[in-house]
């Protein structure tokens, strides 16, 4: 056989096309990382449960909103109290905790290879540059949509047996360290989050700084989305005062009294006169007849969870075509 | 085997930005028989690890053509390619049996593990790579490299971290497999002591590009150290010529017959050849016969497979 006049379309298809053995190799690479992973999970469902478990065991007296044989005053138990607080956070720990996949990727998984070259064992080792990478993004994304789905929902079930109960304003649906946790956007995240730290890892291919880079993007990711989550779909309005304009569910955004025409006047245009009586006669003289709250009722949870992870899913698809053409440039 | 193992059109590679970047080949053109064994040589920075980082299909060209066992693409090639890197890339907290398991996966219907085995000899299989030495790094890379039934094998450095009795060993590896497989072996040193005895071709790189190129034997044939009085060289080429009184010793390049009525002719050592190469930088470039690249044939020879 002439090593010459071997046609290349055979020497194609002779190459690995599965990524079966890069997956494998980079399990077995970073199989304390794994651990620690699979540790991270075990904790996190422990917490929930020992919350729950506490919470289950303390007495507490009219904890069903009958406050007729406490004297009119409902006492919660240490144990709610505290379960409450460490929930109202929950969604941000799970947050923090997808970032770190991405992270992770950035530094150990893909960096780390390319300042050290390592690298060039896989690609010497017949697995294309494209393989390479396409192993390193896919495994932790399987990994975290997994993990996270398990997480997501023992959160959920940590969250549900605060429900019902009265006075219990910590845990709303809405609370910015509880909605990012409690639904699909989570997922969302953390695929961003391991596709933006392989678009900075092929970037700077250096490992502390790739991680940095990928740290302060998702960072802002995270917050900006904190502050702007609100418009992601069309909030309603309520009108009137009192209990009638006031569902338990509501996510209230802004306040303020409509004109006779229906042209809204929010307080905050009143606000510099000062004084509260100031402000409503402000109001009036501007024509000003009746209240209005614009809320997200407790039904547009999954619209804004669904709108969330869409824009999500379509930065993270951004980035991973955007890594695959960096690495294609420089390697072929 | 009469194939071409590595042919090269004007290859050029530019490391950093345009304008300030370093020019590590440029305009680098010859060709490269299969089943040789290649000595790469050359001063450090000559270009010799950015030739065969481009060989490997690691890195692409910045001009220039690039063929490897008749790809125009060695990336495409790349499992029948092997490559160790000058600094023996491994994954440190790996077992020397886990780094071996590796390349099994990730060579999936070419490993041959019987090879890697005897290569791999007597390190210890549950040692952590980071514990070995550099011996022994180098002894594990060129295990996973021979594991996977190269056609070609890429070098860099091979020889810089072993012992001489390691070195006598492994060199006996390499000959016994190409002798067996036809495999082309490419080693690269800027020690060409290291090499020279198992080389039977030579590409000799300076300054980003290939100053000699051929058989060893008919690079030293072609050239003649002439000493006696001091007169015309003509016809010859003149590599270096050193004037001691009315004594002349020239190291020439041979256009025709010598006379050797008014020289002293004796055969230059490949070494005296290189350095005096390596002295004068303005002497062209001799590339014998099989190792000029033919333009075009790269393309015929791939349409015609």
């Amino acid at each position: 056989m002439s090593t010459l006049t071997r046609p290349r379309t055979d020497a194609v298809a002779t190459a690995p096309t599965t990524l079966r053995g890069p997956v494998r190799v980079l399990l077995r690479v970073h199989r304390k990382a794994l651990w620690a992973a699979g540790a991270l999970l075990v904790l996190g469902i422990g917490i929930v449960v020992a919350l729950r478990v506490w919470m289950a065991s303390a007495k507490e007296l009219c904890a069903d909103g009958d406050m007729t044989p406490c004297g009119g005053s409902y006492l919660p138990s240490y144990a709610r109290t505290s379960t409450e607080l460490f929930l109202s956070d929950g969604g941000t720990v799970l947050l923090l905790l997808a970032g770190l996949i991405g992270v992770f990727v950035a530094g150990p998984l893909i960096a780390r290879e390319l300042e050290s070259g390592t690298f060039r064992l896989a690609w010497a080792q017949s697995v294309s540059p494209a393989h390479w990478l396409a192993a390193r993004l896919a495994v932790p994304a399987a990994l975290a949509v997994v993990g996270l789905t398990v997480l997501i929902a023992v959160y959920r079930w940590g969250l549900w047996a605060l429900r019902g109960y009265p006075y219990s304003h910590l845990t709303t649906w809405h609370g910015s360290g509880i909605f990012p946790g409690t639904g699909p956007a989570l997922l969302g995240f953390a695929l961003l989050a391991v596709a933006v730290g392989g678009l900075c890892a092929v970037l700077v291919r250096r490992t502390l700084l790739s991680m940095s880079l990928t740290a302060l993007a998702l960072g802002t990711v995270a917050l900006g989305l904190g502050k702007r989550r609100y418009e992601l779909w069309p909030h309603i309005l309520r009108q009137g005062r009192g209990p009638q304009a006031v569902s338990p569910g509501d996510w209230h955004l802004d306040y303020g009294m409509l004109t006779a025409s229906g042209h809204r006047l929010y307080w905050q245009d009143c606000f510099d006169t000062g004084m509260v009586e100031d402000a409503r006669a402000c109001m009036r003289a501007r024509g000003a007849v009746d209240h209005f709250t614009e809320v997200h009722p407790a039904s547009h949870y999954w619209p804004l969870q669904l709108v969330e992870t869409g824009i999500l899913l379509a930065l993270a698809a951004l980035a991973v075509f955007a890594a695959f053409r960096v690495l294609r440039r420089l390697h072929g | 085997m009469t194939g071409v193992a590595i042919e090269a059109h004007g290859l050029g590679k530019t490391y950093g930005r345009r304008g300030g970047g370093h020019r590590a080949l440029h305009d680098c053109s010859f060709r490269l028989p299969a089943g040789r064994v290649c000595a790469l040589v050359g001063p450090n920075g000559a270009g010799k690890s950015t030739l065969l980082n481009l060989a490997a299909g690691l890195d692409r060209p910045g001009a220039g053509s690039l063929a490897v066992l008749g790809s125009t693409e060695p990336a495409a090639v790349r499992d029948r390619i092997a490559y160790v890197a000058q600094d023996k890339p491994l994954y440190p907290q790996l077992t020397v049996a886990d780094t071996l398991w590796a390349g099994a996966e990730l060579n999936p219907g070419r490993w041959d593990r019987t090879t890697a085995d005897r290569i791999a000899g007597t390190l210890p299989r549950a040692a952590r790579v980071r514990t070995l030495s550099g011996g022994q790094r180098t002894r594990l890379a060129l295990a996973l490299a021979l594991g996977k039934r190269p056609e070609l094998m890429l070098l860099d450095e091979p020889m810089a971290d072993l012992d001489p009795l390691a070195r006598h060993e492994l060199m006996g590896v390499l000959m016994a497999e190409t002798a067996e497989h036809g495999t082309t072996i490419v080693m690269s040193s800027h020690i060409l002591t290291e090499l020279e005895g198992a080389c039977d071709y030579l590409l000799f790189v300076d300054g980003g590009r290939v100053r000699l190129g051929g058989e060893a034997d008919d690079i030293v044939d072609a050239h003649a150290l002439l000493t006696g009085q001091a007169r015309d060289l003509a016809p010859h080429t003149v590599v270096e010529s050193r004037t001691t009184g009315r004594q002349l010793t020239a190291l020439v390049r041979k256009e025709g017959p010598v006379d050797t009525a008014a020289w002293a002719v004796t055969q230059p050592s490949l070494e005296e050849l290189l350095l005096a190469h390596l002295r004068s930088p303005e002497a062209p470039p001799l590339l014998t016969p099989s190792a000029s690249p033919v333009p075009g044939a790269v393309r015929e020879e791939v349409a015609s497979a």
